[in-house]
């Protein structure tokens, strides 16, 4: 990225070639990265242009993504350690330059907190656990990772989430850690809920009430883990928790695919071909926090009004 | 000052009420019906109908026969044996104000002593006699337990009957057996199995023809009891035991509350006849310890082998109710509401294993089933002697007899030295420490404040009771007034 | 490197020992028994850095907390104290303070830390053995703070049920009884606090509150008519969460399936800063004799009998947890615990 020239960088571009080259890298993260070499190219002057130019991107980034509350998560955080951070320095360039020499720190601090995350979360999981996840999440697959390091052993029921089917490749991760799986579809998780021992999923956002938003399923998943008294937990990083407040399941943005109706049996084809979903289409829903026991993070296990105080913390110190 | 008597004031007063209304309570149906029926004595079934239906509200029997009698002589004298025995025999022994404040409607039987009078004798037949401290001393308790105990003790009771001149069998046998149970319910109120076997074995007195000559009569009717009994119970209970071991396979975790005849025997048939090999929790409570009854059946039936029993009582249970695959209840009552009137615990342990998605199942025979509606646990129950709670005993209380226990009063009054200052005041912590005499609360009745609260029975909600096995089938306990009335319809 | 003197390791033994054959137990016992040990502990304690105090401090912790894993209040004190040390010494490097927060991701720790410690030891020995007599003072005023409470939670007529035997919820209810008239239901933890249980149903009476006494399984029966549930809790963990004496977690849960508000009374030394992962682990199992005697050995030997004394009671079955530092939701004990304890020092 640092070829590129001055004038023409590509907010978006950058944030997408982020998360396409290292799929370690979480939303959040590729977003904090790309504002980086923003800063980096741009060369902003005085503070005063840096947050004109960080808003604008942001701005950019939010609207060019459809998807865009877990990496506006990172933008938010990003922006409101700037704003915290630029009086501390005494002078602007050394603010700059420790930002942007920091770019890679964050990337290995962020991968490091889903070490810690596991670490966290690591008691939950005992002996002869089964275990319900849902769709993939990277810092649950890390989680049940480290605990099957530790010879734990437990049992997995992945679901397969479509329409993405992001479940399929969970249950060929889980496999290949040598964890004995069963991926079901999303319809048979009421059938399963009884023998499940606790259910973990990840998010790519956690709202202000410590509720989540995730890949679609969740929130019936919570219902009916609620229903069976089963622990529900959500394995999150901090740098996903977000400012917002949705109010129910389906309030959130783009997610207008599911209430799409018609008589043209074509426009219900990404039904059974994932393929022909739209770039722009979101399956994403928010459970509130009624249903999740507690949240791992790497702040440690948190429950869910600890979140709104991390975020109140951020936003009024 | 003034608070303490005011608190005083109010169990005290109550307590006084609850004797006198008890007397009157079984009088009024009489007169009221022996109106009734000198109206129109054809229309007998339409009375007994109404009179069953009084019944399963929960008025006391009312007897039909007694009514259809014309002399005002005779009337008169039953009544008079009435009162005789509502008054006379039972007398509240002791301080009875202990009734806690929320409870003080509830009728309290526990004071109450026998006073064995000559003329009491005469009336009461001492197979009644016999059973009545059966009851009250717990010897003899569950609903199918007391149940059959009594058909039997009828069934001595109508073998010795001889009917009086001036009347009929059909007529005077009914009210004879109405002053036996009501002499008995004194012991304790009757259950509802009770209940319907009575209002069963009225009817079948009643329709017995007026040709038919005692001997034969006493004869039909104890035959009728037998095959009451037959029906009612034994194959009943096989039906159901049929049913219900489905639920039981090996290698299952049982959890049962108390002890229940059908479901002992339950445990008994997978174990032994069927060979399964399972785990059962019993679980148990102050202060009748009947898990330890269950137990002890279960050990002389030799099912020990294939049972792996586990014994705990009702404090562990929400740490125990992870590992079951089932609960079996057993019922004293199902209501017409859904409801469940069975041992006090049983809701608890319902809620329990519902909250942990556990099915809860209960086998109840029809026998069991009652029109009585009720919402909550408190507005009606059977209290039982708080002094059962006062010793801290993991044994059933064992009652002594009121002269005994008068003498053995008078023999501690005379050993009785100046009680021992105890010395154990150097602390701070205002939690004294409790000492040694098993009995701590043996001053009890002396102190203001204190109650002891010792009820028999709960009532489980619908929603915690997954499926109710009966002679019918399995069905939801919605079902309940749905049997009822078929049960109705067909055999009454 | 080790500081662990021959002097301390005798102490430490012998206060183990208590421990472990129950010579201390209960929780304010215990607690209390703790703080004077960690005191005398310190004082006979050398160090030359804070650092190696705190390795001290958390080795002997480690030792006293694996002796009596169930005695909770005693690792809540070892946490306590090691707060206490860990303020005095960043009091004095306040530079080193990074906090866990959301910005850990973004801030560089890249002030070094001091490896020379300004603080001298005779001054962190006293500051600390000061903490402490504070942390003493504070365990045993606590009922104090807890009655100021009792006017807001408590209206006349009420009737109150209590599941446990708890020197707190009895100065609570003692306290409550000079501005209110109520009612309270006491249960009669059979088989393990029966006496007990009389013991404070009598006090409770002789303080003109009247006090029924109801078997454990009459709960479900009349908790329509109760109005609130009070208990008494042996530790309440992060989550809100509260372990308690057994019986307790059917009590709340019919409580809950009731609508009935239930509060846990509990000093600040109760608040445990862990999170209850291992529930069956928590459940200390007593003596069998006690459920079935050997009066019924013909029962003995054909069943097995299991004695469960406490209770794991999960947040969502209580309403408001009642310390000395005030009433919070348990969704919000989380918070108190930060302020107890430092994150560092929960695994010792």
């Amino acid at each position: 990225m640092t070829d590129m020239k001055i004038g023409d960088f590509n907010v978006t571009e950058t944030y997408l070639q982020y998360l396409a080259e290292d799929s370690e890298i979480t939303m959040p993260i590729a977003a904090i990265e790309s504002l980086v070499s923003l800063i980096r190219i741009k060369q902003p002057s005085t503070s005063a242009e840096l947050i004109n130019l960080l808003s604008a991107n942001t701005k950019t980034l939010k609207e060019s993504i459809p998807n865009a509350i877990s990496l506006s998560a990172g933008c938010d955080l990003f922006m409101r350690f700037i704003h915290k951070n630029l009086h501390l320095y005494s002078d602007w360039d050394s603010c700059r330059t420790h930002l942007v020499e920091n770019g890679e720190l964050f990337v290995m601090r962020a991968k490091e907190s889903r070490l810690k995350i596991a670490n966290y979360g690591l008691p939950f999981i005992k002996d002869d656990d089964i275990i319900l996840v849902h769709s993939y999440s990277r810092v649950v697959l890390h989680l049940l990772n480290l605990a099957a390091q530790k010879f734990i052993r437990f049992r997995v029921i992945v679901t397969e989430a479509s329409p993405t089917n992001q479940g399929k490749y969970m249950a060929r991760e889980l496999r290949k850690l040598g964890i004995p799986v069963n991926l079901i579809a999303d319809s048979a998780v009421g059938y399963v809920i009884d023998k499940v021992d606790k259910v973990f999923v990840g998010a790519e956002g956690v709202a202000e009430s410590g509720g989540i938003i995730n890949h679609i399923g969740s929130y019936q998943i919570g219902v009916l883990a609620k229903n069976a008294n089963k622990p529900f937990y959500v394995v999150a990083e901090s740098h996903k928790f977000v400012r917002m407040y949705p109010l129910a399941p389906n309030d959130l943005p783009n997610n207008d695919i599911l209430l799409r109706f018609s008589v043209d049996e074509s426009d219900n084809a990404w039904v059974e071909d994932e393929t022909k979903l739209n770039s722009g289409d979101n399956f994403i829903d928010f459970t509130p926090h009624e249903y999740i026991t507690a949240l791992i993070t790497d702040l440690g296990v948190l429950t869910p009004s600890a979140v709104s105080e991390e975020l109140i913390k951020m936003w009024y110190d | 000052m003034s608070e303490p008597q005011e608190t005083k004031a109010v169990p005290k007063t109550v307590p006084k009420t609850g004797p006198k209304s008890e007397a009157t309570a079984p009088e009024a149906p009489v007169g009221e019906l022996t109106g009734k029926q000198l109206k129109d004595l054809k229309k007998q079934e339409k009375a007994a109908k109404r009179a069953a239906t009084k019944e399963s509200i929960g008025i006391a029997p009312i007897n039909p026969a007694a009514a259809a009698s014309k002399e005002k002589q005779q009337a008169k004298t039953q009544t008079a044996v009435k009162k005789q025995i509502t008054q006379a025999q039972i007398k509240p022994a002791g301080s009875t104000k202990k009734i806690p404040p929320l409870f003080s409607h509830l009728d309290r039987k526990e004071s109450k002593a026998l006073k064995f009078n000559p003329e009491i004798a005469n009336i009461v037949h001492p197979e009644i006699l016999s059973l009545f401290l059966k009851f009250q001393n717990y010897r003899v308790v569950g609903s199918t337990a007391r149940v059959l105990a009594m058909l039997d003790a009828f069934k001595v009771l109508i073998h010795d009957y001889t009917t009086p001149e001036n009347t009929t069998l059909q007529r005077h046998l009914t009210s004879y057996l109405s002053h036996q149970i009501d002499y008995l319910k004194n012991s304790r109120p009757l259950s509802v199995t009770m209940g319907n076997a009575i209002r069963w074995l009225k009817q079948q007195i009643s329709v017995i023809s007026i040709s038919m000559s005692d001997v034969d009569a006493k004869k039909l009717i104890c035959e009728q009891i037998d095959e009451f009994i037959n029906e009612k119970i034994v194959i009943t209970q096989q039906v159901i035991i049929d049913n219900a071991s489905l639920h039981i396979s090996n290698e299952s975790v049982v959890l049962t509350y108390g002890f229940s005849d059908v479901l002992c025997k339950l445990f008994e048939h997978c174990a032994n006849v069927e060979g399964k090999k399972f785990t059962l929790i019993v679980v148990d409570s102050r202060p009748l310890f009947e898990g330890k009854k269950l137990v002890r059946e279960l050990i002389a039936s030799n099912t020990t082998a294939n049972i792996n029993v586990h014994y705990v009582l009702i404090n562990a249970i929400s740490t125990i109710m992870d590992k079951v695959h089932t609960v079996f209840l057993g019922a004293h009552a199902m209501l017409s509401n859904g409801r469940l009137y069975s041992r006090v615990g049983t809701a608890l342990i319902a809620m329990c294993a519902n909250k942990r998605n556990v099915p809860v199942l209960v086998c109840a025979e029809s026998l069991k089933f009652s029109e009585k509606i009720q919402l909550d646990s408190v507005t009606n129950n059977e209290s039982a002697d708080w002094k059962d709670l006062v010793k801290i005993s993991k044994n059933a209380p064992v009652k002594t007899g009121f002269a005994l226990e008068q003498f053995l009063q008078q023999k501690k009054a005379v050993a009785q030295t100046p009680a021992p200052v105890s010395k154990k005041q150097q602390q701070k912590t205002p939690i004294p420490e409790a000492s040694e005499d098993v009995e701590s609360l043996s001053a009890y009745e002396k102190r203001d404040n204190l109650y002891l609260l010792n009820v028999l029975y709960d009532l489980t909600p619908p929603e915690y009771i997954k499926k109710v096995i009966t002679e019918m089938g399995s069905l939801p306990p919605s079902s309940v007034p749905v049997i009822l009335r078929e049960y109705k319809a067909g055999s009454v | 490197m080790s500081i662990e003197t021959k002097e301390i390791t005798l102490q430490v033994d012998a206060f183990i020992y208590k421990l472990k054959r129950r010579h201390i137990s209960g929780s304010y016992d215990v607690a209390l028994e703790t703080s004077h040990f960690l005191m005398r502990v310190i004082s006979a304690a050398r160090w030359t850095h804070p650092d190696q105090l705190i390795e001290l401090m958390r080795h002997v912790g480690a030792r006293v907390i694996r002796a009596q894993p169930r005695e909770f209040s005693s690792g809540n004190v070892i946490r306590r104290v090691l707060a206490i040390i860990r303020d005095e010494i960043e009091a004095h490097e306040k530079e080193n303070n990074i906090n866990e927060s959301m910005f850990s991701l973004l801030t560089t720790n890249d002030v070094a830390k001091s490896t020379k410690s300004k603080l001298k030891t005779s001054d962190l020995r006293s500051s600390t053995i000061q903490g402490i007599r504070d942390l003493v003072d504070e365990i045993s005023n606590i009922n104090e703070s807890i009655e100021a409470m009792t006017v807001d939670l408590i209206h006349d007529g009420e009737v109150l049920l209590t599941p446990t035997i708890s020197r707190t919820v009895l100065e609570f209810l003692i306290k409550a009884r000079l501005k209110r008239k109520f009612t309270v239901l006491v249960t009669e933890c059979f088989p393990n606090d029966t006496l007990n249980a009389h013991a404070f149903a009598k006090t409770l009476s002789d303080n003109k509150i009247e006090t029924v006494i109801i078997p454990d399984s009459l709960v479900f029966a009349v908790m329509s008519r109760v109005g609130k549930v009070i208990v008494g809790a042996k530790v309440v963990f992060a989550n809100g969460g509260c372990v308690s004496s057994a019986g307790v977690a059917a009590v709340c849960e019919s409580a809950k399936e009731h609508r009935t508000p239930v509060f846990t009374v509990a000093g600040s030394f109760k608040l445990s800063p862990n999170y209850p992962f291992d529930r069956d682990s928590l459940i200390e199992v007593g003596n069998s004799g006690k459920v079935l005697e050997y009066d019924d050995s013909d029962l003995v030997s054909e069943c097995q009998v299991s004695n469960p004394l406490f209770d794991y009671v999960p947040p969502e079955h209580i309403d408001l947890c009642i310390t000395n530092v005030g009433g919070f939701s348990p969704s919000f004990i989380y918070r108190i615990v930060l302020d107890n304890y430092k994150p560092e020092d929960t695994n010792l």
